[in-house]
């Protein structure tokens, strides 16, 4: 299989495992909700909510990260590259993929290392004393995602600088199946 | 050879802390250190905007002195929480006083790796509304904002709805539109959180326990201190810069309670002491579950409690 | 070496980053994680950064109002809410040339009472109007520009979580200066909607005039919007009546327009997938710069850089008007190379007490002046958040285009910053009033 047909499988699994992370966050939106109307019509607000919103938030936020990194949603500017030749063009994009790719390999393993803290600290959340460590193992596991994908971008970034295809339109993703055919 | 520290902070470079104490303790450091010391002050956040995140700051280098709520991260350093009970200290000299105490004699866990540049036990927290509260039936179905299970328990014991997940800064903007009636709340920071001007009763009669801020550092980077260096730290730090930030903040609260009492639109209930004995008695279920060893065999409360005594008889 | 050196190499490193096609956000945690390993010697805390920042961002409670809105605002586009008020918009006043750019900004400005956010106004408003511009044969730059600027609403209209943050530093009381934004607010509204009128003036051709609506077409319209008027209602009752925060609000905007995406049969599964799959581009895309600009921002207040500005201008002993307008000069400067909120939290600690008490100047208003400098930092270009959210919603409008189209509102800027510096009553009037 094509880097180009990987990142297209992974794509769908990432926006797969960020409709997971945000029915977290509309879970997170019906407790609040529910809470205002403990608090408004009971008086009796619910006992540990910011403990949902301390677990819950951190994998939704990560969530979103793969999604965004297959999708290449992360806002470049690609001036220099459209205005090269178009080997040399490529070659810039093989640069930029590669330092997002230190900077990604860079969160996961601070994040990873900052999670086990967690765990061997044994920390816990504020009211109800649940153990952290899963929502942050969750989190870091979703950060983790990350790496294969901006690799697999990569690659095929490089593919595209070895065969001398030019540079694509900006994020031919978003229409939906993707503009996988121009990059072959 | 000059060595270089940075003490950072996520709050405000206007609190108490950052404007007249950390100075004072890096005035005071610097000059003993007779010029091999050198501490930069990163307030407001500058070094690293996530309040939660400054104990990580320190252990990983990217600060070397940080101001850390030991709330932020539950499940360390539990034993601190022992000075949010009840009617223990009065100021915020001795409560930082006792609870360093505590620390020197090994009772506080979880620091192996760290040392105690300073502590803060802010409090004793008291009662702010926007309703009057001259007694308990006043007090009874208000919703309050606690922070932490200690105060949600007392809040509870004491017939409020207590309210957990407010930050600070939101309390004011919540109390004005209605959101909350009142808040646990130190009287040191009733201006600080513009919270004067949302809740204007005020009840102070009531200690209702004080809140750990600790000021961290790594031994290793004590240990490779220069040793002029390290000897300046051996004077200021601890126990002289944990007073320094508990007057500090005695005098803030000072002031803070002098402008209320002169402010015609605010009120300050007096209560008696039979309200104040029947209140000690309704929260004394929150005391008895702290009144027994831990899992160290250790008795908190009366390690808190004849830390506070000593600290009383030496000042 | 000399901080300040490294920090002028340091943003030359960041810039250069981002012409080598590094993303944005990436630029800034990469340039900042070296600038901070090159001024501490100490490469592990460096690296550390990633994580602290990451972490802190990613389980941010404040923050996390961000998504809500953004996933609000996916399902006011899925459900057709949004669209109902453009209909709306145009039958009232789209036969007029450039009237649904005016209806946009009176939009943003009608979100922006429910919404904290600038970013989220954008992002929001970039999904619902900008179709219905482009519908109607509106150039891209000004349905583009017409919503990045209008956008900035999100901030100055209240609530807004920038004031929040400006109160938080400042121990001022947030009510307070929310109060104060409104008349601001307002005359921004009023100011746009002129920098509209002229421009459609000078170029008809940008804004081409619809057919009149009949009465009748419009009375159907009208109750046709009832459900996004209902939206607006509970966000803004709610708010000021005393029942929500601001991220219960958020919450009760994600259900109900959820509610209304259903009930109106409009959530299948391709369109469930498409509202995810929007949500989590823009909050990924969003936090990856918000985490890149406070790794850098920490390796700027180690610089120096910002306190040798203020060093500088202090040191010239001018007119206090004359520093406020430097200031403002200066935020602007600092604003279009990189993120402004950053900008505002690195120098509030010197620039706060200069205004206030070296020079006298009420806190409130200067709360508002740093607020409205602040978003004109957000569409100027390089660095122009509010624009790359706009090109992040629409990937197919160039960026130039973008900054094309907010050429007339940043004049229309300039001259609101000037009229609110040189009258002070237009912040203060209310706030002391009430
Ligand atoms: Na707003
Ligand atoms: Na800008």
């Amino acid at each position: 299989m094509s880097a180009s047909a990987l990142i297209l499988k992974w794509l769908r699994r990432s926006e797969d495992a960020a409709a997971i992370g945000l029915l977290g966050l509309l879970i997170l939106s019906v407790a609040t909700f529910a809470d205002v109307i403990m608090r408004g019509v009971f008086n009796a607000p619910i006992y540990g909510l910011s403990d949902l919103v301390e677990i819950v938030t951190p994998p939704v936020v990560a969530s979103c990260f793969p999604a965004a990194l297959a999708a290449r949603q992360n806002i470049t500017i690609r001036f220099l590259g459209r205005g090269l030749p178009t080997r040399a063009g490529q070659a810039v994009e093989v640069f930029g993929q590669a330092v997002t790719l230190l900077v990604i390999l860079g969160i996961v393993w601070r994040v990873g290392d900052y999670s086990w803290d967690i765990f061997d600290n044994q920390q816990v959340t504020w009211l109800l004393n649940i153990p952290a460590w899963p929502s942050w193992f969750l989190t870091s596991l979703l950060l983790a995602v990350c790496v294969p994908i901006q690799c697999l971008v990569l690659l095929e970034t490089v593919a595209n600088l070895r065969q001398g295809n030019p540079l694509l339109p900006d994020h031919p993703e978003l229409d939906g199946q993707t503009g996988n055919e121009s990059r072959g | 050879e000059t060595a270089t520290l940075r003490f950072s902070s996520a709050f405000s470079p206007m609190s108490a802390n950052n404007r007249v104490s950390v100075p004072a303790f890096i005035e005071a450091v610097e000059k003993a250190s007779e010029g091999t010391l050198k501490i930069e002050h990163y307030p407001g956040g500058s070094l690293g905007k996530s309040p939660v995140q400054q104990l990580s700051m320190v252990e990983n280098g990217i600060t070397d002195i940080a101001e850390v709520v030991v709330a932020y991260t539950p499940g360390r350093f539990p034993e601190l929480s022992v000075f949010e009970l009840p009617f223990l200290a009065e100021t915020n000299v001795e409560a930082g006083l006792a609870a360093y105490s505590l620390y020197e004699k090994g009772l506080v866990s979880d620091f192996e790796d760290l040392m105690l540049v300073g502590i803060i036990m802010t409090g004793p927290y008291a009662l702010s509304s926007a309703e009057p509260i001259a007694n308990l039936d006043d007090i009874s179905g208000t919703r309050l904002r606690v922070a932490g299970p200690i105060q949600t328990e007392m809040a509870s014991l004491l017939g409020a709805t207590p309210v957990g997940n407010v930050a600070a800064p939101q309390i004011a903007e919540n109390i004005s539109r209605g959101l909350l009636e009142g808040a646990m709340m130190a009287p040191g920071n009733l201006y600080n959180f513009r919270i004067a001007d949302a809740a204007k009763h005020h009840m102070w009669d009531l200690k209702l326990g004080s809140v750990a801020v600790i000021f961290p550092m790594r031994r290793d980077t004590y240990e490779n201190l220069p040793p002029k260096a390290k000897a300046a730290f051996d004077t200021y730090s601890g126990e002289w810069f944990t007073r320094v930030l508990g007057e500090g903040l005695d005098k803030q609260q000072e002031e803070s309670k002098a402008k209320i009492s002169a402010d015609s639109e605010q009120t300050v209930y007096t209560w008696t002491d039979e309200q104040i004995e029947e209140v000690r008695a309704l929260l004394q279920p929150v005391v008895e579950e702290w009144n027994q060893p831990n899992e160290n065999g250790v008795n908190l409360y009366e390690e808190a409690v004849s830390a506070l005594e000593s600290v009383r008889a030496q000042n | 070496m000399d901080p300040i050196i490294v920090g002028l190499l340091g943003f030359a490193g960041m810039l250069s980053l981002i012409a080598l096609h590094v993303p944005i956000g990436i630029a800034m945690a990469m340039a900042g994680v070296i600038g901070f390993a090159v001024l501490t010697g100490n490469l592990s805390a460096a690296i550390a950064m990633f994580g602290t920042e990451t972490a802190g961002a990613i389980s941010s409670p404040e923050l996390v109002i961000i998504p809500m809105f953004l996933l609000m605002g996916a399902f006011a586009g899925t459900s057709g809410l949004a669209g109902d008020l453009y209909r709306l918009s145009n039958a009232l006043i789209g036969h007029r040339k450039g009237g649904l750019a005016v209806a946009t900004i009176a939009g943003c400005g009608g979100f922006g009472a429910a919404c904290g956010s600038s970013i989220a106004t954008t992002a929001t408003m970039a999904r619902i109007a900008l179709p219905e511009m482009e519908s109607r044969n509106y150039a891209q730059s000004l349905g583009a520009g017409s919503i990045a600027a209008g956008g900035t609403l999100g901030s100055l209209i209240p609530p807004s979580s920038i004031m929040l943050i400006y109160a938080f530093l400042t121990e001022q009381f947030v009510v307070d200066l929310f109060i104060a934004g409104i008349l601001p607010g307002l005359l921004t509204i009023g100011i746009y909607i002129l920098a509209i009128y002229v421009v459609v003036r000078r170029n008809p051709a940008l804004a081409p005039a619809g057919e009149r609506a009949t009465w009748g077409q419009t009375a159907r319209v009208a109750l046709s919007t009832w459900g996004i008027i209902l939206v607006i209602g509970i966000m803004t009752v709610g708010l000021y009546g005393g029942i929500f925060t601001v991220t219960e609000a958020a919450a009760a905007g994600v259900l109900v327009t959820m509610l209304f995406a259903f009930a109106r049969g409009k959530l299948d599964r391709a369109s469930l997938r498409r509202t995810v799959a929007e949500t989590a581009y823009s909050v990924g895309m969003l936090y990856t710069i918000l985490i890149g600009a406070h790794i850098f921002s920490n390796f700027v207040t180690l610089t120096q850089l910002p306190s040798a500005l203020i060093e500088g201008i202090v040191s010239l002993d001018l007119a206090p008007l004359l520093v406020i307008m430097m200031l403002a000069l200066m935020y602007i400067v600092l604003g279009a190379i990189f993120d402004s909120i950053a900008a505002m939290v690195i120098t509030l600690p010197f620039v706060f007490p200069l205004v206030t008490v070296g020079l006298g100047y009420d806190p409130i208003w200067w709360g508002i002046v740093m607020i409205v400098v602040i978003e004109i930092g957000m569409i100027t270009p390089p660095i122009g958040i509010n624009v790359f959210v706009m090109h992040g919603v629409r990937r197919d409008i160039p960026l130039r285009t973008i900054f094309r189209g907010i050429m007339p509102f940043l004049a229309a800027d300039i001259v609101r910053l000037l009229l609110i510096i040189l009258f002070p009553a237009i912040a203060l009037w209310l706030p002391r009033t009430m």
